[in-house]
Parts: C-alpha cells; sequence; structure tokens
C-alpha cells in the first residue's frame, strides 16, 4: 500500500513538471500564476537531476573522457557546488532585494518559478556543449562560419529572451511586484549578478554563470 | 448554487487572478495592453520572430567578428 502511496506521488510530481514545462514555453503567464503558490515543490526535482546530469556530461567534455577519474570528480563536484551556490544565491537576492522594493514574497514562492527558470539555461548550455563537440571552435570568417554564428545568435536570443520573461514573472508572481519595481529591482540585482559572475570566473567555476 | 464544483472552481480562479492588482504603465497602458496578450499565449513566436530582428542587428553591427564573439560563447558552457 505503501509502495503504491509513493509511485502515485512521484507519477503527479512527474506529470506536474511536464506540464509546467509545457506551460513554461506555451502559456509562461498562467503557469507562473500556478507555481508561485508554492504548491508541490518536488516537481522541481527533475530540473535537479537534469541539472546534475548535464554537469556530468559537461565535465566530460571538458576534460575529455581519459582524464584521471579523480581530477573529474574534483571538477564536477565544483561545478555541482558552483551552480547549487548560485542558485540559493539568486533566490536569496530575489527575495531580499524584492523586498526591499516593497515586495510581498519569500524563497517558497520564488523556489518553483525560479527553478523552472533554469529550463532555457540548461538547454543552451546543452545544447552549446553539443556543439562544441560536434562544430569545436574557432572557426573561419568563411559563409558557412558566418551562417553557423547567425544561427546561434539567434538560439541564443530566443532563449534569453525566454529566460527574461521567466525573469520576470518570477518576481511579478513571486514577489507580487509591478513593472516600475521590478525594473528597479534588476537595476540592482544585474550589478550585483554582474560581480557575482566575475568572482566565479576568477574561481574557474563558470565562465558563464549558470543562471 | 455555492455547492456547485464549477462556481466553485471559477471563484478560485477569480480569487486568483485578482490577487495582483492589473499592471499599469500611466499613459502607456492602452499599448501595454495591446502588446502584453501575444506574451501570454504562445510567447515563443515574438521570441522566434524577435531573436531573427535582433540576431539580423547584431550580424549588421558586428559583420564577420559575429564569428569571433561566438567562438567565446562556444567555450562558456
Amino acid at each position: 500500500m505503501q509502495a503504491d502511496t509513493i509511485i502515485a506521488s512521484v507519477l503527479t510530481q512527474l506529470i506536474l513538471f511536464l506540464k509546467h514545462v509545457w506551460g513554461s514555453i506555451h502559456t509562461p503567464y498562467q503557469t507562473y500564476r500556478k507555481l508561485a503558490k508554492g504548491e508541490h515543490v518536488w516537481q522541481a526535482l527533475p530540473i535537479g537531476v537534469l541539472t546534475v546530469l548535464y554537469f556530468s556530461w559537461s565535465t566530460l567534455v571538458h576534460h575529455g573522457i581519459r582524464t584521471h577519474p579523480f581530477f573529474l570528480t574534483v571538477s564536477f563536484t565544483k561545478v555541482v557546488l558552483g551552480s547549487l551556490g548560485t542558485f540559493g544565491v539568486v533566490l536569496v537576492s530575489l527575495v531580499v532585494v524584492g523586498r526591499l522594493v516593497g515586495g510581498g514574497g519569500g524563497v517558497g514562492r520564488i523556489f518553483l518559478p525560479w527553478s523552472y527558470s533554469l529550463l532555457p539555461t540548461l538547454l543552451w548550455f546543452f545544447t552549446t556543449s553539443m556543439l562544441t563537440l560536434l562544430l569545436p571552435p574557432p572557426r573561419t570568417t568563411s559563409i558557412p562560419g558566418q551562417v553557423f554564428s547567425f544561427l546561434f545568435v539567434v538560439f541564443s536570443l530566443f532563449l534569453f529572451f525566454w529566460k527574461g520573461v521567466l525573469y520576470y514573472l518570477t518576481l511579478r508572481f513571486g514577489m507580487r511586484l509591478d513593472l516600475f519595481r521590478i525594473v528597479i529591482a534588476s537595476v540592482i540585482l544585474f550589478p550585483l549578478g554582474a560581480l557575482y559572475a566575475l568572482i566565479m570566473y576568477k574561481l574557474g567555476i563558470f565562465r558563464i554563470p549558470f543562471v | 448554487m455555492n455547492t456547485d464544483k464549477s462556481y466553485q472552481q471559477l471563484v478560485t480562479k477569480m480569487h486568483e487572478i485578482s490577487s495582483l492588482t492589473p499592471q499599469t504603465v500611466g499613459p502607456l497602458t492602452p499599448l501595454y495592453r495591446r502588446i502584453i496578450p501575444y506574451f501570454k499565449e504562445d510567447p515563443w513566436l515574438l521570441f522566434g520572430i524577435g531573436s531573427v530582428i535582433a540576431g539580423l542587428f547584431v550580424y549588421f553591427v558586428l559583420g564577420p567578428t559575429i564569428v569571433h564573439i561566438v567562438s567565446i560563447l562556444q567555450h562558456g558552457y
């Protein structure tokens, strides 16, 4: 009986996850309104699993499969801890700055919205690592090189716009801020984010921060 | 009527929608209300068009330098 309950619960979370992934790109407003209620937090687990899988993959792509397992483990642990730390720092920053500008939410309300906003991030990082493997840079300024670069920029911008909307909706529904306050919060958050990215770069954890 | 399931769902939905005050942006509010529906349903259409336009703009500004920038970005993962 207990096994049935566990299976039913896991399936529920999985169905909710798939439904909200679909909703994040098709009906983001409606989906984020629901996510900001903070119910069924375990549905975010697949995002965590996908992130860990991505970092396992990227560690292998970065260092090569023949690298010593100890070195691979250290590198993998470093990026996983770095991304976990970054996730926590971003959550706390969104809440603190959100409240500073008059918002009324908390970590419980923005946890799910911000977790789902990692989908475009994951997609960009995974695709970039795949492309690096298939079509390794640097490339020449020939026509195929320029066409590839243009398509890569268009793809990156598409995910950037998607991320931007999910960021806005996290603050709108999670912190209950209006557009004007979101702009003020962003003016505070973005320079802090740039500083954090610089520290991560100097520490050799991320070249582009995983946010 | 108050025990009707559909009615209860409607009330919950109305509470959900009215929990946030509608967004206004001063004199630009009518324009805002015309644009925002495109973000509410299938915004990927807008993202697609916007990213192609922005990509063309980036290409015309940078020219072949775009290749070097993409090479740097590709090392960013």
